[in-house]
């Protein structure tokens, strides 16, 4: 299974250029995209969006990813 | 302690400055700043007058926090009858001179009348002169700021002052400090130019006390490790606010083209990684990042434009570092008129500083001035031959300097969205609310934001309270209206305080803020005693309005928001459900079901 990650602002440095390919033999949620890239610990501060629709923190864990979905993790918004 | 516990009262039209004692019973139920300034003006004028008649008062209020030792403790507010919006203003700024006026042992400045002829304001503490500025009317703020310098022989003054935009009378002129630092929303520096006021020039050297020094400082040292320590800080000191303009492009909130899109495909062209980029030239449009007095995070941009570029490359007065670009003033410049040509956008931010005008009001009156030149509304003709199409720099930069200057198209472009639009028979095109143009956040995406625009007390702004949280868990109106009520009055409090919000975003929580306020003050306020004096000065803001006119009519957005689907991005087809979260939120506020304040809450509150 192959998804398209973007990063965002300073979380680009989890990832080389912020965008990339991610690849996983099998189901991978959320979740777990998060904690391979070392982002899980406060997922309050990160913003995940997969095909244009926001998976809420208490819905990292359960969201399953399809082949060729796109992932967009962005810092929380927090204006300016 | 905390508060210098004077303020100085100048009547222009007299050509008189007092010292008078600071009301410390107002201070106890307002804080400073903010608050404070609000209630002093709301006790010394009639919010029926004119904004830019001799009968507003003009007010320069600092917090209890400012120019103490707390991180972020440069902020001021300027406090008036805002003359884009007719509402209360207050317009919040940093850098160097909220901290030099406090410094200089007040805590605010209240400013009555009319001059005669153009003068400026110069204080070096007890000494208050109020001296002639003919020779630098209508010279701009970074002329003018060299001027006094070179008069007063002294690089430490720290100077307000206003361009030709607020000479003229431009809706959504700023007032400017430091050169690139604005209290620049709602028309402040439009009511300091009808006073014929050109600049405040301030020397302080009284200093600054606390009440409790030793506690104070461990507080001090508490909160500035946790802005050190924090991802958020650092972020915000690399990329600034503009790391706001890729995550609201890819969350389709990003008001493009005057909010006809949510989305814009240059929006990697002028983001934060851009100002990082080194060009093929070898240029990069970032230099540095750069702090406000006090500042630990030092979120400012300092820029350049590439020498070569069309904008600069025959005018070498503009090859130099300058303020750079933050998120509104690239949303305004950018998506919001099509452009994604960064030098353009850096070029404009440099006149609007130089000319102290609000990026944001001036993106969004040139947004839908183009959008009624695309429809044919407007033509050439009235453009001074201008081809005013969306994605156009040239007309970008052109108009910035027209509308800076007071010439030409720019006077119409001066009146702002609402009153240009009202001119040409299309009021539907105008992005506002109350007057006042919006920020770059689309409320069809951030439906929380959508109610704080409507409900705020200075127009649209985003600002005055906090909904990212509860709107990115949910694009739905539902249960938005407690944390718009919740957060107004919070960062009512922070606004009083003499500290900026930033903070708030990237480490610190409101308690932070209470425990600084409390070690200075020598008080000792509960978080809840904090909030009821937040619910009271957003009541007094509101009243003010009531006197002014306004009517819970006024609590609304564009028919633009509320009936057009969003085209795309995680809100495709959604529109604002303003009228689900206003009904919640009076009822949350305790004011009647047309929005009015019932007398017994301004009693309880003791408005």
């Amino acid at each position: 299974m192959q998804i398209q990650l973007k990063l965002g602002g300073e979380l680009k440095r989890y990832g080389s250029n912020g965008l990339q390919e991610f690849e996983a033999e099998g189901a991978l949620t959320v979740a777990a995209v998060l904690d391979r890239l070392g982002i899980g610990t406060d997922v309050d501060q990160v913003l995940v969006i997969v095909n244009d629709e926001i998976v809420p923190p208490g819905e990292h864990a359960g969201f399953e990813l399809k082949d060729q979905d796109r992932l967009a993790v962005m810092p929380q918004l927090k204006g300016g | 302690m905390g508060w210098q516990k004077r303020i100085l009262s100048i009547d222009l039209s007299r050509g008189t400055a007092e010292s008078e004692p600071l009301n410390m019973a107002w201070a106890d139920q307002y804080i400073g700043q903010r608050g404070l300034g609000s209630k002093y003006l709301y006790e010394n004028m009639d919010p029926a007058a004119d904004a830019m008649s001799p009968d507003n008062v003009l007010i320069f209020a600092t917090g209890p926090l400012t120019a103490t030792a707390a991180s972020t403790s440069a902020r001021y507010s300027v406090i008036t009858k805002g003359a884009l919006t007719n509402t209360i203003a207050c317009s919040n700024s940093g850098g160097r001179f909220g901290a030099e006026l406090k410094n200089a042992g007040y805590d605010l400045m209240m400013i009555k009348g009319r001059a005669q002829e153009p003068v400026y304001i110069h204080i070096e503490d007890d000494r208050v002169e109020i001296l002639p500025a003919g020779e630098i009317w209508g010279t701009t703020v970074w002329q003018t700021e060299e001027w006094i310098h070179k008069r007063h022989q002294d690089p430490q003054i720290r100077i307000a002052s206003i361009g030709r935009a607020g000479e003229c009378g431009v809706r959504y002129a700023c007032v400017m400090n430091d050169t690139d630092r604005a209290a620049g929303r709602t028309g402040v520096g439009a009511v300091m130019g009808s006073k014929h006021l050109k600049a405040i020039s301030v020397r302080g050297k009284v200093g600054t006390t606390v009440a409790e020094p030793m506690k104070f400082l461990e507080v001090v040292r508490q909160t500035n490790e946790k802005l050190a320590e924090s991802d958020g800080r650092k972020g915000m000191s690399h990329n600034g606010t503009q790391a706001m303009m890729e995550s609201m492009n890819t969350f389709g909130g990003l008001p493009t083209r005057n909010f006809q899109d949510v989305q814009f495909v240059g929006a990697d062209r002028i983001d934060a990684d851009a100002m990082w980029q080194r060009g093929e030239d070898g240029h990069r449009n970032m230099i540095q990042n750069a702090a406000c007095f006090g500042c630990t995070i030092a979120c400012q941009r300092v820029s350049h434009v590439n020498p070569n570029h069309w904008t600069v490359r025959d005018r070498p007065e503009y090859q130099k570092a300058g303020g750079g670009l933050e998120y509104e003033t690239a949303f305004a410049f950018g998506p919001m008129v099509g452009v994604d040509d960064i030098d353009a956008l850096t070029f404009a931010g440099f006149l609007t500083n130089e000319h102290g005008m609000d990026p944001m009001s001036f993106g969004g009156t040139l947004a839908a001035a183009m959008e009624l030149y695309e429809m044919g509304v407007i033509t050439q003709a009235d453009t001074d031959g201008v081809d005013l199409k969306f994605g156009s720099a040239e007309a970008l930069c052109t108009m910035v300097e027209k509308t800076g200057k007071y010439e030409g198209f720019g006077q119409i472009l001066g009146l702002g969205a609402k009153r240009l639009c009202e001119k040409y028979g299309h009021p539907e095109i105008a992005m506002h609310v109350k007057g006042q143009e919006f920020a770059g956040y689309d409320s069809r995406a951030l439906q929380g934001m959508g109610l704080g625009y409507a409900t705020g007390n200075r127009g649209a702004c985003h600002m005055k309270h906090d909904s990212f949280g509860p709107d990115t868990k949910d694009q739905s109106g539902n249960g938005k209206a407690k944390p718009i009520r919740n957060s107004q009055d919070s960062i009512a409090v922070v606004d009083s305080s003499g500290l900026c919000i930033f903070p708030m975003g990237v480490g610190w929580r409101f308690d932070d803020y209470r425990e600084l306020l409390n070690a200075a003050c020598g008080r000792d306020w509960s978080k809840d005693d904090l909030r009821a004096i937040g619910e009271r000065i957003w009541n007094l803001e509101r009243r003010f309005n009531e006197l002014a006119g306004f009517t819970g009519a006024d609590d609304t957005l564009p028919r633009r928001l509320l009936e057009t689907p969003a085209p795309s991005g995680t809100a495709k087809g959604k529109v604002c459900e303003l009228d689900l979260m206003l009904k919640e939120y009076y009822e949350l506020r305790g004011w009647n079901e047309d929005g009015s304040i019932p007398d017994s809450l301004l009693q309880r509150l003791e408005i």
